[in-house]
C-alpha cells in the first residue's frame, strides 16, 4: 500500500471537483496541497475517434449502459478527466428563480446561485451561436413551436471554435466545448493542483481514504504507479457526481448517521422523438442543439429540446423493430430529432443504494406523473413536427410504428396514456441530481447550504448531488454555481480545518 | 464470440435478422465486426447477466412453438416478427425488458459499424463543415 499525504482531496473531476479545484488553487501559493483524485483517464485529443460504441467506452461509466434497478431506465454518467463535461452537449442555462424557490433550501438563494452561474457563463465563453451556424433540424424545431403558438427560445452554448461536428456527446473531436477538462482542471494545475487520473476512491475515512489507481486501455496512464494508496487529507470534498458520490459515503459509512443520503434522486427522464421529412434537411452536421420549448414546464412538467443523435443512439430510441425500423434508420438526412425531459419530483424512495461489493444500485420508480408528462410530451412533440412539415412521426407510445402528417388531427387517438409503459420504451437519463441534497434537517438533508456534510468537519459534497429537487433545466451551470458556493466556504474555514 | 457458444450466437443471428433484415446480407467480415461489438459490450457485463441473455435468447427462440408448433428461425417472416412483438409488448415487464435489452445489443452490433454510416446516410465531417 502506497502512503500520500495532502491537504485537501477532491473526489471527482466534473462539473463540480473541475469546479472546487481551480477555486481552492490559489491555496497552493501559501504551500496547501491540493489534489483531485479521478476515476477515469485523461483522453488524448487523437482519441475522439467519433465512433459510437467506441466513445461511449472511453467516456462514460459501464459504457453508458449503467440501469436503474428495476430495469427501466438508461443512465449516462460521465468518466474521466473532465468528467460529465467531457460528453455534455454545452447547453449552459441559469437556474430558474422559481425552481430555487422550490428548493427551500435556508440561506440558498437564487440571486446567489445566479451570480455564480454568470461567473462559469463568462469563463467557459458562454453565448448564442449566429443564426447561420443553426441547422435545419434545430430551425425546423424552431419554426414548429412559432406555428403553433409555444414559446421557443434559443439555448446559450459554451462553445470556443466549434467547427459542428455535431457529436458533442461522443466527445468534441475539436475541443470546442468548455468543459472543465478544458478550462478549470488545467488552471488548477497551473496554479499547483495534482490531478491523478484512473484513481478510483473506495473508502472515505476520518481524514484518510482508500483509493486503488488502474490504467485504462485508453487515455493517458496515470501519474502515479498502478496500486493501492491510502491517502491522508483534512478536507475531503466528494464531486463523485450524483449517484458515485452518494454510493462513495454510503459504502465508506456515512449512512447510519445520515438518513437522507442516497435518496431523493431525481433523473429529468428523457425521450428521443423521431420524425421523417419528405427532403433531406440538415441535421448531422452543426451543433445538435440550438433551441428549447418550456410551453409546457408548468402545466405539465416538460420540456422540448431540439437534438440530435447517431446511428445507434438513434436505432435504439425506436420503438419498434424490422423493416419499419430500418426504412426509418434509411432516411437518417430527413430525420429531425425532438428530446423531452420530464421535471421529476424528488421522493425518498428513488434513491441510490450499494450492492455487495459497495457499487452503485439505482433505484427509481417512475412515477405515473411522470409518465403522464411523457405521455403529453410525445403527443406535444408530435404536433411540433407535423407544423414543421414532418411527413410522418415516431411516437415510442404510438399505435403503429408511423404516424402520417394525414393523421395529424387523430394525434390523440394514435399515442394513447396505456402505451407509455416502462420497459417497453427508451426512457434515459444524463442529469442525474439528488443523493446528498443540501438542507438543514439531519432527516432530510446530507449537508448544509454550504455543502458541509452534517457533523462531519472537513467532509465536504460539491457536485450534482447537493441538488435537493430537479434542476427542472439543464444542470451544468448550477452544478458550478453550488461547488463554486463550496469552494467558498471551504477557503473561508481552511483556517481552521487544516 | 468469447461470451457466447455457437448454439446461442445462432439464435441470436435468428433473432437479429428480423430485428435488422438488413443483416441477411451482412458479407463474414462485417458479421464478424457485429459480433465482436457484442462480444466486447457483454465481456463488460457481470456473468449472471451473460447468462440471463443467453437464457432469454432460447426462451425467444423456443416461445413460438406454443402456437405455431415451430421454433421462431421456422416461421414465416410475418410470423416471426409477430412472435418478438409479443415480448415487446409483454404484460410480465421482465420479458419487456428483456427484449428491449437484446434488442439494444443487437442494434449496437449492427448500427455501431462505421460500416453502416454509408447505408444510412450519415457521413459527419468531424473536421469541419458549412451548414
Ligand atoms: C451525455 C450528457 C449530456 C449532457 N448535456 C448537458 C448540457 O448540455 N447542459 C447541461 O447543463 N448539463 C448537461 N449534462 C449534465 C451535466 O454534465 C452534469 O449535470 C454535470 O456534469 C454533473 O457534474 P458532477 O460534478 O456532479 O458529475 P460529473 O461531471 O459526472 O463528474 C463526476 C466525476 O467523478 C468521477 N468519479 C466517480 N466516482 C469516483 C470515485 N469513486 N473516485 C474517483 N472519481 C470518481 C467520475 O469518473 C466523473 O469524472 C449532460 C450530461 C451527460 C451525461
Amino acid at each position: 500500500m502506497f502512503e500520500k499525504t495532502f491537504d485537501i482531496v477532491i473526489i471527482g473531476s466534473g462539473a463540480g471537483g473541475g469546479t472546487v479545484a481551480k477555486e481552492l488553487a490559489p491555496l497552493c501559493g501559501e504551500g496547501i496541497r491540493v489534489a483531485v483524485l479521478e476515476w477515469g483517464p485523461k483522453i488524448s485529443d487523437d482519441e475522439y475517434t467519433g465512433n459510437e460504441v467506441d466513445m461511449a467506452r472511453k467516456l462514460f461509466v459501464d459504457s453508458g449502459g449503467m440501469l436503474t434497478k428495476d430495469g427501466n431506465m438508461t443512465l449516462a454518467m460521465g468518466k474521466g478527466y473532465g468528467g460529465s463535461t467531457l460528453s455534455y452537449t454545452g447547453t449552459s442555462m441559469t437556474v430558474p428563480k422559481e425552481v430555487v424557490d422550490r428548493w427551500a433550501v435556508p440561506g440558498l438563494t437564487h440571486g446567489d446561485v445566479a451570480s455564480r452561474a454568470q461567473k462559469y457563463s463568462e469563463e467557459n465563453n458562454v453565448h448564442f451561436q449566429p443564426e447561420e451556424l443553426l441547422n435545419d433540424n434545430n430551425l425546423l424545431f424552431q419554426q414548429g413551436c412559432r406555428t403553433l403558438g409555444y414559446n421557443v427560445e434559443q439555448f446559450p452554448l459554451n462553445l470556443k471554435g466549434c467547427k459542428g461536428a455535431g457529436i458533442c456527446n461522443l466527445g468534441c473531436p475539436n475541443q470546442a466545448k468548455q468543459g472543465t477538462h478544458l478550462v478549470q482542471l488545467p488552471e488548477a494545475e497551473k496554479a499547483g493542483v495534482e490531478v491523478i487520473t484512473n484513481c478510483l476512491v473506495e473508502h472515505i475515512g476520518i481524514q484518510e481514504l482508500d483509493a486503488v489507481v488502474e490504467n485504462a486501455p485508453f487515455g493517458e496512464p496515470s501519474t502515479w504507479e498502478e496500486g493501492r494508496y491510502r491517502i491522508k487529507a483534512k478536507i475531503i470534498v466528494v464531486c463523485a457526481g450524483a449517484v458515485h458520490s452518494s454510493a462513495l459515503l454510503l459504502s465508506s459509512g456515512f449512512g447510519d448517521r445520515l438518513p437522507a443520503l442516497g435518496r431523493y434522486l431525481t433523473l429529468h427522464p428523457a425521450l428521443i422523438l423521431v420524425a421523417e421529412h419528405p427532403q433531406t434537411i440538415s441535421n448531422f452536421c452543426g451543433h445538435p442543439k440550438s433551441f428549447f420549448c418550456d410551453q409546457f414546464w408548468r402545466s405539465d412538467g416538460f420540456l422540448l429540446e431540439s437534438c440530435m443523435y447517431y446511428p445507434f443512439i438513434t436505432a435504439k430510441n425506436l420503438v419498434g423493430f424490422g423493416s419499419e425500423h430500418s426504412q426509418l434508420m434509411q432516411a437518417f438526412q430527413r430525420l429531425q430529432m425532438i428530446l423531452v425531459l420530464a421535471v421529476d419530483q424528488a421522493e425518498a424512495n428513488n434513491r441510490v443504494e450499494i450492492d455487495g461489493d459497495g457499487r452503485p444500485v439505482v433505484d427509481y420508480t417512475l412515477s405515473n406523473a411522470t409518465l403522464d408528462s411523457l405521455h403529453t410530451s410525445m403527443k406535444a412533440a408530435t404536433r411540433i413536427f407535423f407544423a414543421a412539415g414532418a411527413a410522418r412521426v415516431h411516437a415510442p407510445a404510438g399505435e403503429r410504428f408511423f404516424i402520417e402528417a394525414s393523421e395529424a388531427d387523430d394525434i390523440e387517438r394514435l399515442i394513447p396514456r396505456n402505451k407509455v409503459v416502462p420497459g417497453r420504451i427508451s426512457i434515459t437519463s444524463a442529469h442525474l441530481m439528488g443523493g446528498c441534497r443540501m438542507g438543514e434537517d439531519l432527516g432530510t438533508s446530507v449537508t448544509d447550504s454550504w455543502g458541509r456534510v452534517h457533523d462531519h468537519p472537513g467532509l465536504f459534497v460539491a457536485d450534482s448531488a447537493l441538488l435537493p429537487r430537479a434542476n427542472e433545466i439543464n444542470p451544468y451551470l448550477t452544478v458550478m454555481a453550488l461547488a463554486d458556493r463550496v469552494a467558498e466556504r471551504i477557503r473561508s474555514d481552511a483556517g481552521e480545518l487544516l | 464470440m468469447k461470451n457466447f457458444d455457437q448454439d446461442t450466437v445462432k439464435r441470436l443471428e435468428t433473432v437479429t435478422v428480423i430485428v435488422v433484415p438488413g443483416y441477411a446480407n451482412l458479407d463474414p467480415s462485417s458479421r464478424k465486426q457485429f459480433l465482436e461489438i457484442i462480444d466486447e459490450a457483454l465481456g463488460e457485463r457481470p456473468e449472471s447477466m451473460r447468462r440471463q441473455l443467453a437464457l432469454f435468447l432460447k426462451v425467444l427462440n423456443l416461445a413460438p412453438y406454443l402456437r405455431w408448433g415451430r421454433p421462431l428461425g421456422k416461421l414465416e417472416a410475418v410470423d416471426a416478427e409477430r412472435a418478438l412483438r409479443w415480448f415487446q409488448e409483454a404484460p410480465m415487464a421482465k420479458l419487456r425488458q428483456g427484449f428491449w435489452g437484446l434488442k439494444t445489443l443487437v442494434f449496437m452490433g449492427y448500427y455501431g459499424r462505421r460500416e453502416v454510416w454509408p447505408e444510412v446516410g450519415y457521413a459527419p465531417e468531424f473536421g469541419g463543415l458549412d451548414v
